[in-house]
């Protein structure tokens, strides 16, 4: 499943970058996500983050199968959380792509302070967002790490009233992730 | 002055008290303690979900809101909803303008832009193609070129009937444009994510030119920009705030605040030279100062608290309309401050004085307080003086020119405090003071002047600054000294140094040249009670009165101003002349405004009900001319920043219908004379004002005057024919001056019937009518002579032929023979041949006679003929009974036997038959053809003859066919018509 989507993202990302473009990527990004709420605290992680940005643009792009998370405090959570709340029978992926709202030089190695913005796809309603990510460079390539939070009521998904004290509004996430150059 | 009864006193004054100076709270907080009067728009109520992106207002003053859900007028009354004609879900209004020709352009987040003109949208799509990057802006530059702007398409140019892209790839800096405007010197600033990209053409090529980080920018990303009135340009950013770009330096002034952490700016508006309205996406709405760096919120309360600002917008009466993602509407007069936070103890500030720095002193529990309105730290500053009395017992307030504080008291006389060292002076009857009730301190330079309940004192100091004490000198005055009475309400120093007194029932009293006296002779005010002088710029005084009217004085005239201010008498408290030469007027309830046209404006609606319990002359103007209106446990600040107060109501006729059915309105509108009745629709927009609006209009044409309502539409029904020319105008209240006047001219066209041209038609066809008529009667004439002629002709013919000597003879030769044969048949003989005679002598005067006669008359012809021709000629007669009773000419048969007769052999070889039939209308007389060698010759009158009668009596002609073997004749069958 978590494969063939990063097929396709290359194929996007073949399509969409002129070749002489400078471009990096992941495939293995770390994200996980918390949910504190008054009754319950629900912790979930995954490592199959694939993302691409191109240097030269400023571009980025990034995607996750909400199906790959793990964690949870029980198995029906986890089933919860993928059918009923995100329905990732309609809307597997959650997606971010967009531009740098920074121009930095990726040429430098050092650390970066840069706005990201773009959409944000999540249960299939976007939302245009900005949001501050921290960039390391060096040799190796680059390392992103950000955190924010997801309202669930901006992306339409809707909790059981029975549930509401279990699941928070604000859901936080935290990513990082280290692109290579390709 | 007859009797010099001045008490003059010198005394020497140490100071008794030095007081340590308290502070009583000190905050460092971005919120002043000013609020504003924010009024709910009632746009939620109707709309709950419906999001209002865009406010605008167009050149008539009405209000556009560009919602999520389609654009909305709203006239003050209601709110209209416009919807694209070809979607229902795609009408997300994310911007709204106007061009040159008065018509709206609307742009959406579909990237769609339409334009509403005569209330109907009319679709850019052909023009400008919707890329489906929403529009942000859509602005007419100075040359009449349509610049777009699109969130992630760039911007857009007009070029002939295209559009030119300007993006990413011709250097702008980014192709999200937030905000598009445009500067003075016609370049077109576009807010981005990567700062700002200045467009321009030149020769007709775009150029670009880019601010950002570098250059000053505090952020990159540029949520908003607009321009004040020098041409500077302000810039919301995302993080952050705001700051100025002067345009004539070149540089970027950013704004003194600490840190800013209310969200990105979303709007921006100018409400007067340096001060500026913030739409933030965090906390609502908040007012900046860049003269005193003060940062204000003014959504505090209610839902649009911690809301996300969205829109804002100044309006031409200078209201601020604001609007949040929670769908309110609200909007507020930003002339008034109220100033009630400071006042903690709630306490009533009968007097005040402000100083040149802007503060304000006021008497304060057991001391005196100064309220720094501009500062944000030091609200209140707290003098403790133990010894001063209740702030309730003192009741004027003044600040000399020297810095001294002074303060009158009920039954105490006055305090002077010297803010600097601390140092309280008492000066009461004991030292020479008139009376110890001060109502009223007023000074210029050394003099002091003291209105009491007792007369009136002039402190003359002589060393104000002397730092052991002051010293200075009393003079009184009272009735005796041309006063007029005792009780003062207040003491006013003109320009001219003149001091001028509002008396208790003597009207006013003035002190010149060294003396007081009485405006001898004034009837008007002489018997009134005075309570408030003010001077204007030009130097008039004006003076208001207990019973609630307004003079004006002028230097020799004085002026009643009663009538302008209302009718209904409202008792004034205090009149002050404000730095633009108008006069404020402060009523129990209201407040208002006269300027120096002498038009009058109600400021009631932007103060509410606030200024219910303002003290008697309890006004002052600050430094910065602001006027300051004790009221209200508290202050309300009024700045009448825009110079002059512009009535700016423009009233237009908004739809007209027919019927009730509105319609498309032209100029040179023409009606049939059927569609009159007739209904305009008018607007006048004043939305602080709204409901003193009155409408006056009139139809020329048909009204003979003009007619007054509060109506805004009306209808005239039964419009009889004619040009017309509706016309409106709209007047504020009774007094205030009348606005523009709107007129529309049509005509309602007279029916046919009632058209110049269609009698002259009329005329003309009744002419020719007539000429046809008499034409025809003659042609008829004619015709009936003819056929007179024809018949006489024919009788004639006929006679002759019957008295033919062949005839004659023939029938004589027969008759001989048969008289020697049988001498019977010889009798009947005669009998049939006078028969014969009779009937032609009977029917040769008619017309017609039936075929039953005709056929009878032939048979005595018949019998006649047979008796000569035997057996040799014969005629076979069949006739329907039906054709018998029709008609025919007479003699027609007799004529057409005789003529076969005559023209054909009869022997025996050669017998003649003779048949006769009908067929239908017709009937046949056909006989075998015999023709003699020798044919006596035709005259053709026999055939002729019956010809023309046909002709003359029907359009039915007979028809004659003649071929080797018979000769036949058709005759029509006629049916006598009544």
């Amino acid at each position: 499943m978590a494969s063939s989507i990063v097929s396709l993202f290359y194929a996007w990302l073949s399509l969409a970058v002129p070749q002489q473009d400078t471009i990096y990527i992941t495939k293995s990004g770390k994200v996980n996500f918390r949910s504190n709420a008054p009754l319950e605290l629900i912790i979930g992680f995954s490592g199959d983050l694939a993302g691409v940005i191109n240097s030269d643009k400023h571009t980025f792009a990034f995607t996750i199968s909400l199906n790959s998370f793990d964690g949870f405090n029980s198995a029906l959570q986890k089933e919860h959380f993928r059918e009923n709340y995100l329905e990732t029978h309609k809307y597997p992926d959650a997606t971010f792509q967009g531009k740098m709202i920074e121009i930095i030089d990726f040429g430098k190695n050092g650390d970066y302070e840069i706005r990201a913005k773009g959409n944000f796809d999540i249960h299939g309603v976007i939302q245009e967002r900005i949001i501050k990510c921290k960039l390391t460079v060096n040799a190796q390539g680059i390392k992103v790490s950000t955190r924010f939070s997801v309202f669930l009521q901006d992306h339409d998904i809707q909790i059981p009233k029975v549930v509401h004290q279990k699941i928070a509004e604000e859901i936080l996430v935290e990513v990082e992730a280290e692109f290579v150059k390709r | 002055m007859k009797s010099m009864s001045c008490k003059i006193a010198f005394f020497f004054f140490s100071t008794k008290w030095a007081c340590p100076l308290i502070f009583m709270f000190i905050t460092h907080h971005y919120v002043a303690g000013q609020k504003l009067l924010v009024k709910d728009v009632p746009f939620k109520k109707d709309h709950e979900g419906v999001n209002i992106n865009r406010i605008y207002q167009d050149s008539f003053g009405l209000l556009w809101l560009g919602t999520t859900d389609g654009l909305f007028r709203y006239d003050g009354n209601s709110f209209d909803q416009y919807m694209l004609p070809d979607t229902i879900t795609d009408n997300i209004v994310t911007s709204i303008s106007q061009d040159g020709g008065q018509q709206l352009w609307v742009g959406y987040q579909s990237g769609r832009i339409a334009i509403l003109k005569n209330h109907q949208f009319q679709l850019l799509d052909q023009q400008f193609r919707p890329q489906g990057a929403p529009i942000t802006d859509i602005l007419e530059d100075k040359d009449g070129i349509i610049w777009i702007s699109t969130y992630g398409e760039g911007i857009f140019y007009q070029n002939g009937d295209r559009f030119v892209n300007i993006n990413l790839e011709d250097g702008l800096n980014d192709n999200y444009i937030y905000v598009m405007v445009e500067d003075v010197m016609g370049r077109k600033w576009a807010g981005t994510d990567r700062g700002i990209g200045i467009c321009y053409l030149e020769n007709g090529k775009p150029r670009i030119r880019t601010i950002s980080v570098e250059d000053g920018l505090k952020d990159n990303i540029v949520k908003t920009i607009t321009s004040d009135d020098d041409g500077n340009l302000l810039i919301g950013l995302y993080e952050n705030g705001f700051c100025k770009y002067d345009l004539e330096k070149g540089s970027i002034i950013n704004a003194d605040y600490p840190s800013w952490d209310f969200g990105p700016i979303n709007d921006i508006e100018v409400i007067q030279k340096n001060k500026i309205w913030l739409a933030t996406e965090r906390e609502g709405i908040f007012t900046f100062d860049f003269e005193n760096a003060a940062l204000n919120k003014v959504t505090e309360i209610g839902e649009f608290k911690n809301a996300k600002a969205l829109a804002l917008l100044t309006d031409s009466e200078g209201s601020v309309w604001f609007s949040d993602n929670g769908s309110n509407l609200k909007m507020t007069d930003p002339r008034f401050e109220f100033h009630t936070r400071f006042n903690r103890n709630h306490q009533e500030i009968n007097s005040f004085a402000t100083d040149p720095k802007g503060n304000i002193w006021y008497a304060g529990n057991q001391g005196i307080n100064r309220y720094n309105p501009n500062d944000i730290g030091n609200k209140v500053t707290h003098f403790s003086i133990p010894q001063l009395p209740d702030p309730g017992k003192v009741i004027s307030t003044y600040k000399d020119d020297y810095g001294f504080l002074w303060l009158g008291t009920y039954e105490l006389g006055v305090f002077r405090f010297d803010p600097v060292t601390g140092a309280l002076t008492n000066i009461n009857e004991s030292h020479g003071l008139a009376n110890n009730n001060v109502l009223s301190i007023n000074g210029h330079g050394r003099e002091i002047w003291l209105a009491t309940l007792g007369g009136v004192s002039k402190c003359s100091l002589t060393n104000p600054k002397d730092p052991r004490g002051f010293s200075f000198k009393f003079e009184n005055f009272d009735e005796e000294d041309g006063l007029g009475t005792i009780y003062i309400y207040q003491v006013f120093i003109d320009s001219k140094g003149r001091a001028w007194f509002a008396t208790h029932g003597r009207g006013i009293t003035v002190y010149e040249n060294g003396k007081v006296s009485e405006f001898g002779g004034i009837d008007d005010l002489s018997g009134n009670v005075i309570y408030s002088i003010a001077e204007d710029l030009r130097g008039n005084i004006w003076f208001s009165t207990a019973n609630g009217e307004l003079y004006q004085y002028d230097g020799a005239t004085f002026k009643n101003y009663t009538p302008l201010i209302g009718e209904k008498k409202k008792s004034i408290l205090s009149i002050i002349g404000d730095a633009y030469g108008n006069l404020i007027i402060v009523f129990a309830n209201g407040m208002g405004l006269l300027d120096e046209k002498s038009n009058y404006y109600d400021l009631k609606s932007g103060l509410g009900t606030s200024i219910t319990d303002s003290p008697l002359n309890a006004v002052d103007m600050d430094v910065n001319g602001n006027i300051w209106i004790s009221a209200q446990k508290g202050l309300i600040k009024f700045n009448q920043y825009k110079k002059p107060y512009e009535s700016t109501n423009t009233t237009f006729i908004d739809n007209i219908a027919v019927f009730l059915e509105k319609i498309d309105f032209n100029p040179g509108l023409r009606l049939p004379h059927d569609q009159n009745h007739l209904t305009f629709y008018c607007r006048s927009t004043l939305y602080r004002n709204m409901e003193e609006i009155s409408y006056k209009y009139m139809l020329e044409g048909f009204d003979l005057d003009w007619k007054v309502s509060k109506d805004h539409h009306f209808t005239y029904p039964k419009l009889p024919p004619g040009h017309y020319s509706f016309k409106v105008k709209t007047k504020l209240g009774n007094h205030a001056k009348e606005s523009n006047l709107a007129q529309f001219s049509f005509t309602i066209v007279a029916p046919l019937w009632q058209r110049p041209w269609f009698y002259l038609t009329g005329i003309c066809a009744l002419g020719i009518g007539l000429f046809y008529y008499i034409k025809s009667r003659e042609k008829r004439l004619k015709k009936s002579e003819r056929m007179q002629k024809d018949i006489i002709e024919f009788q004639f013919q006929t006679l002759k032929s019957q008295v033919n000597p062949h005839f004659l003879f023939n029938s004589f030769n027969t008759l001989i023979a048969i008289i020697e044969e049988n001498q019977t048949l010889a009798v009947e003989y005669v009998s049939k041949l006078s028969d014969f005679f009779r009937h032609v002598l009977t029917y040769r005067d008619k017309q017609i006679i039936s075929l039953k006669e005709e056929l009878k008359l032939m048979n005595d012809y018949f019998f006649l003929q047979q008796k000569r021709y035997g057996n040799n000629f014969s005629i076979e007669v069949n006739v329907s009974e039906n054709a018998k009773k029709t008609f025919i000419p007479p003699l027609t048969l007799q004529l057409l036997t005789e003529n076969a007769l005559k023209h054909n052999v009869v022997s025996k070889k050669r017998t003649l038959t003779i048949e006769i039939f009908d067929r239908g209308e017709e009937l046949y007389i056909k006989n075998n053809l015999n023709p003699k060698n020798t044919d006596t010759g035709s005259t053709g009158f026999g055939l002729e003859n019956i010809k023309n009668r046909y002709m003359l009596l029907s359009n039915k002609q007979i028809e004659v066919y003649r071929s080797d073997t018979y000769f036949s004749v058709i005759v029509p069958l006629l049916i006598k018509t009544a």
